[in-house]
């Protein structure tokens, strides 16, 4: 009920008891006609009698006249007699259309009494008596026959009509019960109708009034009825709404209330916080009125005479307090400290800082609040005013101690030419001499003299080479080794170099075989460096070997566009262990001490080799295998830059304008030419972009001018040295987040990390070690796309992502197989693999790879949850560039092993592949000494 | 006969060189510093000068460029000695006016073969 409006209700309530009125009347109506028909019956019966009675008079009348006639013989009588007969007959044929059975009989006995009476009276008229007589007595029978007749018809048609009539009455009488009846039931079925939609009105009705009196009442939380279709629901739902306004409304309060509880409370931590400041602190408004301040503050103006409260001015505090001669600063220009002091304090700049009388120092912070309002905090900076000082002494100290190891160079390059003379000077006697003499002695063919002076003379001549080697060090530490580079025939140029080595080659039994490439042409380069490398390797190989071969190769190659000419030289000698290996070369480290003193040397002739390769622009690699022999490969430019010459006309070899290539940017800060030369061609080749200063000052402004990725910075640098130039760099908010690494001669770590530099190099720079740290704090130039291959959607979906955000194209393969047809399409930058996978696994995929040159040329790293035994090992290697255990590297490591191979890839090409426990040794041992 | 004239302030390093280039069949005289050197120069009968390039007095930059200044010894070879092996040791001799250098200790078969190269030279001329 409650689903229908209350008018769809009283309407359906109307139409009900219209019905019932309808039916009700309509049955009223059937049963009034049926009383009506049962009426028209009596009344039929009464006609029935009426007819019955006409008959009845009209043989009464017939037998009167006839009886008369019979008697009188009258004309008159027989006259009446046949009018009574014709009535007889008329009230008969109205008799029989509803008895005619007993009309027929009557009218049929009528006839014969009619006849019978005639001829008696026929008879009588006659005289008959007799006849007339016995033919009345015939009559009689007849009159009697039907007036049985007519009594039985009256009798039978008064029963009929009793009973039709007693009939007529019980059924009206029913009739009248029934509409008694349907009249109650009506009135019932309305009635209850009534009140049950009066109910379903005023029932909601008066909860909703209910909840309304406690609504207004205060009760917010008694029920509102639930909300219904109709009227009452609609009131129901205002109620609701209304109930649920005030609810907000109340809940408002409650928060406001909460809210400003909270902001008291804060007020109050504020002004704790405020008071319990290690630092004067005090809030000004835009009228220079003092608006809160704290403990601190008041402590300032402690013993003076003058109230630091709420609306008084930071002028008249301040100029109390410069008038107690409180402020050391304001000595002797009194006014013109306090019109300064104060105009700072109205128009902030910054900090300002002032001494006191009593030797402390204070810092005053000032700063505009966005309604003008001024907060100052006054800081004691005397302990850093201290600190400060001591730090101008330290730095004062380490320039004196720069300046001292710049003469100290100074000196002992001076020291060096002069040793150099001095110990030249004997030794070109004795060498000269011992010539001399072995002439003299040859000539008298004293063989034994001969052998002696020989020892001599080799004696001296090793010696003159180890000062040289000394010298030529000592020329490269100090910078001053010079390149002449000239057009040189290699062929020539490698042939004489064999001529020269030949002889020391064959004195222990070793072969030389020269592998030269055909029409290697000329070469730009310094030919006397070359040569010293070059002999020094032959040199070694030889001195190292015994009875072998030693194997000296000649080619050409590429390096991207640019050409470069690959010397290498095998020996089959004594090798090295990776130890060994590790120290080859440093400067003074032979393979160990005992091979000192069984081959000689002063161990500086690789390390010489190794810078000379590195300012031809080229570098020394390694190779070697402890008892089956080394391999040392030179790899030069096959046009090498004079950047030394170059670096002498123009002070700094900055690039005027850097170009934002997405490369990473590395400005270099070295005064030594050769460093940043050094420097920047290692980084140029790892893709870096290098930009240099020759000093401090210029550094600082290229620092914040290109906003390098990282700074190498020296510290023994003229003028500005490289502590000033850190600390600078780490005061400027355009350059403090630039990681600067330290290199430098001087082991100064702590004052390095100290003053902010991010890492710290010591010279003479390690190159993996450079290159491991640049990495680190730059960009990589990875973009990717990215071959996933591993049979964990998983996983595999986690690194995708990871890949992903990081802007790379990432493509999926499942197992080997896919990847190999994806790499028919596609050629990845790089491939990231997992070993266990169905179909085809890590290791198949890798042999796979190996059948295209393009393929093989794609770096793969594996990550694996395999714990990879010695055989798994040594399928991988040389096949893949680093390993990295599943589920055991967080984003950034997968990120930089991805750019750190790339960038390997894109420098070193195929030929350096990493062994994957992540060492660079390439292979065994080797071995290491000077040309003797 | 070649005659060269030997400038070296260490004497035993003269006597060898001189013994030397003698049994080589040059005829060899001797100074001891720069400013003999020019003046025995100047007085003339040299083919060659091998000048020691540091030398008590005047040293062997000075006297070279003062022979260079000189109309009479402008075109006499001189080959510049030194045991200074630092950087621009070698240009500092060659810009006073050294026609070549070498180091001590001398690599004898080097010095002999750079004479005859520098003599062939002038003859020449």
């Amino acid at each position: 009920m409650p689903g229908f409006s209350i008018t769809t209700r009283l309407i359906v309530l109307a139409a009900v008891m219209l019905g019932v009125l309808i039916v009700t009347n309509y049955f009223l109506n059937s049963r009034l006609s049926r009383t009506a028909n049962i009426m028209i019956e009596e009344a039929e019966y009464v006609s029935r009698m009426t007819v019955a009675n006409s008959v009845v008079k009209a043989f009464g009348d017939l037998k009167y006249w006839l009886t008369d006639l019979s008697a009188s013989m009258l004309l008159n009588s027989e006259q009446s007699a046949n009018a009574a007969h014709g009535r007889l007959n008329a009230a008969l044929q109205k008799l029989a259309r509803f008895a005619p059975e007993a009309a027929d009989t009557i009218n049929r006995e009528v006839e014969i009494l009619d006849d019978q009476m005639h001829q008696a009276v026929n008879a009588y008229t006659e005289d008959t008596r007799v006849l007339g007589n016995s033919l009345m007595a015939r009559a009689r029978t007849h009159v009697a026959v039907i007036d049985r007749q007519l009594s039985e018809l009256m009798q039978q048609l008064e029963s009929e009509a009793q009973e039709k009539s007693t009939r007529g009455v019980e059924q009206t009488g029913r009739d009248v019960n029934m509409a008694n009846l349907m009249v109650a039931l009506a009135s019932i079925l309305g009635l209850s109708l009534t009140l049950f939609v009066l109910r379903s009105i005023t029932g909601p009705l008066k909860r909703l009034v209910f909840s309304m009196q406690e609504i207004t009442r205060g009760n917010l939380d008694v029920e509102v009825p639930a909300e219904t279709h109709d009227e009452i629901g609609a009131m129901a739902r205002t109620l609701r709404m209304f109930r649920d306004g005030l609810l907000e409304r109340e809940r408002l309060a409650a928060e406001r209330e909460l809210a400003q509880l909270a902001l008291a409370r804060a007020e109050g931590q504020l002004a704790e916080a405020i008071e319990s400041i290690s630092e004067a602190f005090v809030l000004f408004d835009a009228q220079d009125r003092l608006v809160i301040c704290n403990r601190k503050y008041r402590e300032l103006y402690e013993g003076l005479d003058v109230e630091v409260t709420e609306g008084a001015s930071y002028s008249d505090l301040c100029r109390t307090v410069v008038e107690s001669g409180a402020v050391l600063s304001a000595r002797g220009r009194l006014e013109e400290w306090l019109a300064e002091r104060i105009d700072r304090h109205l128009n902030p700049q910054g900090v300002y800082e002032y001494e006191l009388t009593d030797g402390r120092w204070m810092r005053v912070s000032e700063r505009k609040t966005h309604d003008n309002g001024i907060v100052s905090v006054f800081t004691d900076i005397s302990d850093l005013k201290s600190r400060e000082s001591q730090l101008a002494e330290m730095v004062e100290h380490l320039k004196i101690v720069r300046d001292q190891a710049m003469q100290a160079t100074q000196a002992k390059s001076q020291f060096l030419a002069n040793m150099s003379h001095e110990l030249r000077t004997p030794l070109n006697a004795i060498i000269g001499y011992s010539e001399m003499l072995e002439e003299d002695a040859l000539d008298r063919n004293d063989e034994e003299t001969v052998a002696d002076l020989r020892k001599i003379h080799s004696a001296g001549r090793h010696l003159l080479s180890l000062i040289n080697e000394i010298l030529d060090l000592a020329k490269i530490e100090v910078g001053k080794m010079e390149l002449y580079l000239e057009e040189v025939d290699i062929a020539t140029l490698v042939d004489e170099i064999v001529n020269t080595i030949s002889p020391v080659i064959r004195d222990r039994g070793n072969s030389l075989r020269l592998d030269m490439e055909e029409g290697l042409g000329f070469i730009y380069t310094d030919q006397t460096k070359l040569r010293q490398m070059l002999l020094n390797l032959l040199s070694n190989a030889a001195k190292f070997t015994e009875q072998g071969e030693i194997r000296l190769t000649v080619q050409r190659e590429l390096h991207g566009e640019e050409p470069w000419l690959v010397l290498s030289v095998k020996d089959s000698g004594i090798g090295m262990t990776e130890q060994q290996l590790d120290h080859i070369f440093d400067e003074f480290a032979q393979a160990d001490a005992s091979t000192t003193r069984k081959y000689g040397g002063t161990g500086l002739g690789l390390s010489i080799s190794q810078r000379f390769c590195q300012m031809l622009g080229g570098s020394i690699d390694v190779s070697s295998e402890y008892g089956k022999g080394s391999e040392f490969t030179i790899h030069i430019p096959v046009t090498a830059r004079e950047l030394v010459a170059e670096d002498e006309v123009e002070p700094a070899s900055t690039p005027a304008s850097v170009s934002d290539s997405g490369q990473s940017k590395v400005l270099v800060i070295d005064d030594d030419p050769v460093v940043r030369d050094l420097i920047s061609r290692q980084l140029v080749k790892e893709g870096f972009q290098v930009i240099s200063a020759s000093a401090g000052s210029e550094g600082l402004a290229l620092a914040k001018k290109l906003k390098p990725d990282v700074i190498s910075l020296d510290v023994l640098m003229p003028g500005m040295d490289g502590w000033s130039v850190l600390m600078q760099l780490k005061d400027d908010a355009e350059t403090a987040d630039t990681p600067v690494i330290m290199v430098s001669i001087l082991d100064e770590k702590k004052i390095g990390y100290t003053l902010g530099a991010t890492d710290y190099l010591i010279k003479p720079i390690d190159r993996d070690r450079l290159l491991q740290v640049m990495n680190k704090h730059c960009r990589g130039r990875l973009d990717g796309p990215v071959l996933l291959v591993d049979d964990d959607d998983n996983a595999r979906e986690i690194t995708g992502k990871t890949l992903e955000s990081h802007g790379l194209e990432v493509i999926h393969a499942s197992n080997g197989t896919q990847a190999l047809e994806i790499l028919e399409q596609v050629l990845p930058q790089i491939i990231l693999l997992d070993l266990m996978m169905p179909v085809m696994d890590g290791f198949e995929f890798l042999e796979a790879m190996k059948e295209r040159p393009e393929w093989r040329a794609v770096p793969v790293i594996v990550i694996t949850a395999k714990d990879l035994t010695e055989a798994d090992h040594e399928r991988l290697n040389g096949k893949v560039r680093s390993v990295i255990g599943k589920g055991k590297y967080s984003e950034s490591d997968l990120l930089s092993s991805l750019r750190v191979v790339v960038r390997q890839v894109s420098t070193a090409g195929n030929d350096s592949i990493k062994s994957i426990d992540g060492n660079n040794h390439e292979g065994g041992p080797g071995d290491e000494s000077s040309a003797g | 006969m070649t005659k060269v004239l030997l400038v070296e302030d260490d004497a035993m390093n003269r006597d060898m060189l001189s013994r030397r280039l003698q049994r080589k069949g040059l005829e060899v005289d001797i100074a001891v510093d720069g400013g003999e050197a020019v003046e025995k120069s100047i007085q003339g009968g040299y083919d060659i000068v091998l000048m020691d390039m540091s030398l008590p007095v005047m040293d062997g930059y000075e006297a070279t460029r003062q022979l260079r200044a000189r109309a009479e010894t402008r075109e006499l070879p001189i080959i510049g000695l030194s045991a200074h092996a630092m950087v621009g040791d070698r240009e500092k001799a060659l810009l006073a006016g050294c026609n070549d250098y070498d180091t001590k200790p001398v690599d004898f078969a080097r010095l002999i073969s750079k004479i005859s190269a520098l003599l062939a030279v002038s003859t020449r001329d």
